[in-house]
């Protein structure tokens, strides 16, 4: 992964390339609600982004127009150079619910992808064996989702995701329904199926300690609809520490206390705008 | 340790009902009512029956066999025509909105008032009988499908359009293996209803079935043919409950049926 150091040795492509992307919805009696304004954003092959802000700032919103999920109505937005029309395997999305189909088993859910492209029922049991393995469940394929735990589940979600290598992972707050513990070791599990598999990701979470612990960049977004302002990117911070980061370090925390320091002043700022 | 739990429910599921055996044979004892048999009577009679003794001209078996047939003929009628149109329903807000208020209007009538019109169009004998048993499950297999089909967790779509599924692969893919725990619970409730209903199916010119039974001994002052036969309807209506339970798990292979 080229860093700030390196001499460049290989052309960085862009994965996910955001121009002027806005977001209009209509709303009640003939008004319009402006969700998100001229957001430029480049993520790039093998990236790992984090989007923070105060609820409300859009930052769901920019996943779900990556995602295809909703039209974009100003500006583009490209997947390697593709525009984005519709939600597709290119552009997989873990859900903070997980979103997990109950009638098949983990397998089956895993599996789900490869079969709807068509791969035959042999090679799909080779893939879904492969991404077993690398989220750790390989006990578990002959089980249902209501038998896994939040964490298990979430898991069985990302290889889900992984078993259509995927240009980018969407995860919108993913380990916001589950109890602190296991979402640290989640954290941990995600960083060391990245750093083995590198996809593209764009993370969505309101902590800032996760964005500093997980991501390369983070995008810092304000605004929304509630204060005033259409949503925003105020910042965006590389965070250049080393994996594996240590929380307790003088640096970690310099970066998260800075990161803070611009959520909270952007909340503030929107305060008074309204 | 399941075992004993087992056990224990078993367990549980007893007193309440000697309880009431008690009760009953209690009222009899004491002249409370009249002409109410016994339990001990009813059962004597009971055993009578199984060991073959005629009611009616019938063996209880042949009574059983044809309510049985009735339900299950009506049972199926109704569900091949309420799932369908069920999915269709739930699936296209234009048919719906052309369709529910019909079928909003004509659901308060009770089927026991449909009885005499089902004599006069369809005749006296086992089909109006049918045609009763499809009316009275039709309900509630095509409002649960409705209702299944149109509660698919938003997620889920969401997540196979995401993976890929091709727009016209969502409805077999994702929409009806979603819908399948309230088409289940639909059946259940309708199976329910047809078993209620074939009583009343029975009371006008058939000679056979668990409802003729008790409407033949009812005129005849029958009072322990009467329970007997409300006693082996209660427990058929139990036995396909169970039995139709057993069969969507054995179709489903183990896939989580939401509550049973």
């Amino acid at each position: 992964m080229p860093t700030a150091t390196d001499p460049v040795t290989a052309p960085v492509t862009t994965a996910v390339s955001c121009r002027g992307l806005g977001k209009t919805y209509p709303g009640s009696r003939g008004r319009t609600v402006e969700a998100l304004r001229d957001i430029d954003l480049d993520i790039a092959e093998g990236e790992f982004v984090c989007i923070v802000g105060a609820s409300g700032c859009g930052k769901s919103t920019l996943l779900r127009l990556v995602a295809g999920f909703e039209p974009v109505t100003a500006g583009s937005l490209t997947v390697r150079g593709r525009p984005v029309r519709a939600p597709g395997p290119d552009r997989g999305v873990v859900f903070q619910d997980y979103g997990l189909f109950p009638w098949l088993t983990v397998a089956g859910n895993i599996g789900y992808g490869p079969r709807q492209r068509g791969v035959s029922r042999t090679e799909t049991r080779r893939v879904v064996e492969r991404y077993l393995e690398l989220v750790q469940l390989g006990k578990f394929a002959d089980r249902f989702p209501h038998q896994l735990s939040g964490g298990m589940q979430q898991r069985v979600a990302i290889a889900r995701v992984l078993a259509n290598d995927p240009a980018v992972l969407l995860m919108d707050e993913p380990f916001g329904a589950l109890d602190s513990l296991t979402r640290e070791k989640l954290q941990l599990s995600l960083l060391q199926i990245w750093q083995q598999v590198r996809s593209t990701v764009l993370f969505i979470t309101h902590s800032v300690e996760e964005a500093v612990l997980l991501a390369d960049r983070v995008v810092v977004m304000s605004g929304g609809p509630n204060h005033g302002v259409p949503g925003h990117v105020a910042e965006i911070s590389s965070i250049d520490l080393p994996q594996p980061r240590d929380v307790t370090s003088p640096e970690f925390n310099q970066m998260k206390r800075h990161l803070l320091d611009v959520v909270h002043r952007e909340v503030a700022a929107g305060a008074a705008e309204t | 340790m399941n075992q004993l739990r087992n056990w224990r429910t078993v367990a549980l599921a007893i007193p309440v009902p000697v309880l009431l055996l008690i009760l009953w044979e209690l009222v009899v004892r004491g002249d409370l009512v009249a002409n109410l048999p016994g339990p001990v009577e009813v059962f004597t009679q009971f055993g009578e029956l199984l060991g073959g003794r005629l009611a009616f001209d019938a063996p209880l078996g042949e009574h059983i066999w044809q309510s049985a047939r009735r339900v299950l003929t009506g049972f199926g009628i109704a569900c091949l025509i309420a799932v369908p149109l069920g999915v269709l329903m739930g699936r296209s807000p234009r048919l719906s909105s052309l369709l529910d208020p019909t079928v909003n209007l004509l659901r308060p009538i009770p089927v026991t008032a449909w009885a005499p019109l089902m004599v006069v169009i369809v005749g006296i004998g086992s089909k109006s009988a049918i045609v009763l048993i499809v009316i009275a499950t039709f309900y509630p297999v095509l409002l649960n499908t409705i209702a299944g089909v149109r509660n698919v967790p938003p997620r889920l779509l969401e997540a196979a359009a995401m993976l890929g599924t091709a727009r016209h692969r969502v409805l077999w893919q994702v929409v009806l293996p979603a819908a399948l725990p309230s088409v289940f619970a639909g059946m259940r409730i309708g199976l329910g209803f047809a078993w209620v209903i074939v009583v009343v199916g029975e009371t006008v010119g058939v000679q056979t079935g668990l409802g003729a039974l008790i409407t033949q001994a009812w005129q005849v002052s029958r009072t322990d043919l009467i329970i007997t036969g409300m006693l082996v309807i209660g427990l058929a209506g139990f036995l396909s409950d169970k039995g139709m339970s057993a069969l969507w798990r054995l179709a489903l292979r183990n896939r989580p049926l939401g509550s049973s």
